[in-house]
């Protein structure tokens, strides 16, 4: 077992949590619009990512962000692939099971679940995962979970 | 190269194309964006509108203050949930977080939108809950913009023929409707 996983049990701090992922939308922000507008030179367009989530286990304290995008099977840790495939099928794929019309993997919390994962390997189960509520960088405004995230996390803010 | 749907699925886009000469704006919010698109295209477009010289002021733009109040009260509600939430379970977390309340960051909200009204686009957001494109923010006056846009498809007229009845454009849609019919 790796040292301080597996024993310990930190609160979650949910008021940080919430700072946390306010300022890392912000970031994204103002990084996307410092590329816009380059003057005297060729502005590098960037797209923004339509939401950042962010999540802390309860066992560590580092927190970690995940942003909308494609999520493939092969990068998905064993943990989260295994309950993403039982509760809504195979990754990438839009859920025959749920109304959702996202391919599964592909919001903002199963990225950030997936890059604590990475770091935090002993988790043994995804309820051990808070999240923040998701934000939409361009606007700054409160994304609610969708129904693939409800179904799988058990702690996302609904 | 199209742009893909899982690009499109993963990314917010500013996305332009004109309607009866007016010059829009849409940031697609993680929607498909409605007409086809290579990407060359697509970036050649933003760098040409990134390039353009504001041409409003603050002051000589219009809000959509009745969609920004909707805006406003949908997060508050989404806010509360979220503190009546089961993860939110101990009180001293609930009373830091109430403390807070929700603050609807004015300013960040319009930003964008703001800036593209300033070059004279009528700038839409696409609402993934109403699943249609909304305007946001335009100029108050119409300036004529040299740059060369994609006309927009029917289809899509017709699926937020509301966003043009909202900018006053309902008749124009209309008679474009008829003609194209014909």
């Amino acid at each position: 077992m790796k040292r301080g996983i597996g024993t310990k049990i930190v609160s979650i701090n949910h008021v940080k949590l919430e700072q946390r992922v306010i300022e890392r939308a912000n970031k994204i922000k103002c990084d996307v619009d410092a590329k816009f507008e380059v003057i005297n030179k060729k502005p590098q367009w960037q797209d923004y990512v339509p939401v950042v989530s962010a999540c802390q286990s309860n066992r560590k304290k580092r927190i970690f962000y995940g942003e909308t995008g494609i999520l493939t099977a092969k990068k998905t840790e064993r943990l989260l692939k295994r309950v993403l495939v039982r509760a809504l099928g195979p990754i990438g794929e839009i859920s025959t099971r749920t109304h959702c019309k996202f391919p599964i993997g592909h919001c903002a919390e199963p990225h950030a679940a997936n890059n604590l994962l990475k770091v935090q390997q002993t988790l043994a189960s995804l309820n051990q995962i808070y999240f923040s509520e998701s934000r939409r960088p361009r606007t700054g405004e409160v994304i609610p979970p969708c129904e693939n995230c409800i179904t799988v996390f058990n702690n996302v803010i609904s | 190269m199209k742009v893909r749907t899982s690009y499109m699925l993963s990314h917010d886009i500013d996305w332009f194309a004109e309607i009866a000469c007016m010059k829009m704006h849409f940031a697609s919010n993680g929607s498909i964006i409605p007409i086809t698109m290579e990407v060359q295209e697509l970036r050649s477009m933003q760098r040409k509108v990134a390039e353009m010289p504001e041409v409003f002021l603050e002051d000589e733009l219009i809000i959509n203050e009745s969609y920004l109040t909707f805006v406003v009260n949908r997060q508050r509600e989404i806010y509360n949930n979220y503190l009546r939430s089961k993860i939110i379970n101990d009180d001293q977390t609930r009373s830091l977080l109430q403390e807070r309340e929700y603050v609807f960051d004015r300013e960040w909200y319009l930003s964008s939108f703001k800036s593209f009204a300033k070059k004279g686009f009528i700038s839409c957001d696409w609402d993934n809950e109403l699943q249609q494109y909304i305007w946001v923010a335009r100029p108050k006056s119409h300036e004529e913009l040299q740059i060369a846009l994609p006309p927009l498809t029917d289809n899509f007229i017709c699926k937020n023929v509301e966003l043009f009845r909202a900018i006053g454009l309902a008749k124009i849609v209309i008679w474009c409707l008829k003609n194209n019919s014909k």
